[in-house]
């Protein structure tokens, strides 16, 4: 028996990087996995890579950041499989590196509703289902740049911490109905992070002497355990926490 | 098969009954693990090497260690407390250095070091304690990033456990653990066994492979929470 046999969980941003880690983990320790991200092509791919493996899940193309996409993958999910065990926020529109004053309305606009509105639309759509089953979970995404106000990417911070503290507000008011809501903060490597290691030898070692384990965080084997963790029974009684999954480097503050 | 089959564990201040130590224990023998509970902290950095050197000579490995304390503040103002400060904190210390070499040998081990879940809030009247916490903290953030190399994630745990020591607060002082406990966002004190067991379970295993030098709260929300202290401590 898997971990996760039978929970129906819906992670967004789900058809690559860590959030592509994530459905593969609770889709290969038994969950029911409903995933959504913009791209319908990465969406295809990515059923692809799960058939492939021999894993099932559902996709959905929707964009979290607007409203109606949001609460349409809460409402699909419902239907397909009567119930909620979980929700991951993880979509989260790029920043680009630009100074504070700098910074557009449409920079702002785009890092807050793809994070902070989608994640509290979704949180709000999957409630009255966590109340009625008397319990649920949500795992928002924070950042550790967010937490220190790392440079040139205030947008995103911004919308990180609001994210944070859209976590403690709901683990304090919804805790009474054994719905544990928790942000992870994460140091994970991407396609993106391999290919600029590869290419900058000194800097990647720079980078890693940093981290206490000497590594970045697996998709799947870091990001996806730790979520497949916070939806067992093992974390029923832990709500409103940080995870900071980077292997120690929120000791040291970001550049 | 448990989930913790072949893993040699230590949980010390487990004596027996109803306390943290004791439900950890318990919940990690019940997944598999081979556990060699301590009653007491050591009292010297020798006797901390003989439990190592103990476990090492009957199982041949250590993977997981807990240091578990329980003890309830003993309410009492600042000029009037005696003891050096942080005795504990010096216990764990013995502990982690003791059980060091077999975890970097191993390039393995987890550690968890529990702490006062009300260390950030209740500060009158139990200095000692606070300060014994905090300095775990710190202790747990040094190990965490020395020693992360050597694939050792040290932790902390803060739990809020309906233990024999909080049931005794809670008939000195029923209406102020009343009030704690409605107060908690989750309304209710956890299980030593499958709430904080549970949390420890995360850390020490799949779940915890790339956390490090955290302090994790088990405690359904209550350190987000005001302490109704005014009414557990009495005013002077």
């Amino acid at each position: 028996m898997a971990q996760l046999d039978g929970k129906v969980v819906i992670v967004t941003g789900g058809s690559e990087g860590i959030g592509f880690g994530i459905v593969q983990k609770l889709a290969s320790d038994g969950a029911k996995v409903v995933f959504c991200s913009r791209s319908a092509d990465k969406g295809s791919k990515a059923m692809q890579q799960l058939g492939e493996a021999g894993l099932e899940a559902d996709y959905l193309q929707a964009d979290v950041g607007v409203r109606e996409q949001a609460e349409s993958v809460v409402r699909v999910a419902a239907e397909r499989y009567g119930r909620i065990d979980g929700l991951v926020n993880n979509a989260q529109a790029e920043w680009k590196w630009v100074a504070v004053e700098d910074k557009t309305e449409d920079a702002y606009d785009k890092a807050l509703s793809s994070g902070f509105h989608a994640s509290r639309w979704l949180m709000n759509a999957v409630f009255p289902h966590y109340r009625q089953q008397g319990c649920g979970r949500v795992i928002n995404f924070g950042s550790r740049r967010a937490v220190y106000g790392a440079k040139l990417s205030a947008e995103y911070n911004s919308t990180k911490e609001a994210i944070r503290g859209l976590t403690l507000s709901a683990a304090r008011e919804w805790g009474r109905y054994n719905i544990t809501v928790n942000v992870i903060c994460p140091a994970c490597e991407s396609a993106a992070t391999i290919v600029y290691m590869q290419n900058n030898p000194e800097m990647a070692a720079r980078t890693l002497l940093a981290i206490p384990m000497r590594r970045l965080g697996k998709p799947v084997e870091d990001l996806g355990a730790l979520v497949a963790g916070l939806l067992t029974e093992d974390a029923r009684f832990i709500t409103g926490q940080a995870f900071f999954a980077d292997g120690g480097l929120h000791l040291k503050r970001p550049e | 098969m448990g989930r913790l089959n072949q893993r040699v564990a230590i949980v010390t201040q487990a004596r027996s009954g109803a306390g943290v130590g004791a439900g950890i224990a318990a919940r990690l023998k019940n997944e598999g693990a081979t556990v060699i509970t301590v009653d007491a902290m050591p009292e010297s950095k020798a006797a901390a090497e003989r439990v190592a050197a103990a476990a090492l000579a009957d199982y041949g490995r250590i993977d997981i260690l807990v240091n578990a304390s329980d003890e309830t503040a003993a309410f009492a103002p600042l000029e009037s407390k005696t003891d050096a400060v942080a005795p504990d904190a010096q216990r764990v210390l013995w502990m982690m250095q003791a059980v060091y070499p077999a975890m970097r040998a191993q390039q393995s081990g987890r550690i968890v070091n529990l702490v006062a879940t009300l260390g950030d809030s209740l500060n009158r009247q139990a200095a000692d304690t606070v300060a014994a916490s905090e300095a775990i903290k710190s202790l747990t953030r040094s190990a965490a990033e020395e020693w992360g190399q050597y694939n050792i994630l040290v932790n902390a745990l803060a739990p809020a456990a309906d233990t024999e020591n909080f049931r005794r607060l809670r008939l000195a002082a029923p209406e102020a653990v009343d009030a704690l406990i409605a107060g908690t966002p989750m309304q209710r004190m956890g299980d030593p066994v499958d709430d904080i067991g549970g949390a420890v379970m995360l850390l020490i295993g799949e779940a915890g492979r790339f956390l490090t030098g955290h302090v994790l709260y088990a405690d359904g929300g209550q350190h987000l929470t005001p302490t109704p202290y005014e009414a557990l401590v009495p005013m002077h």
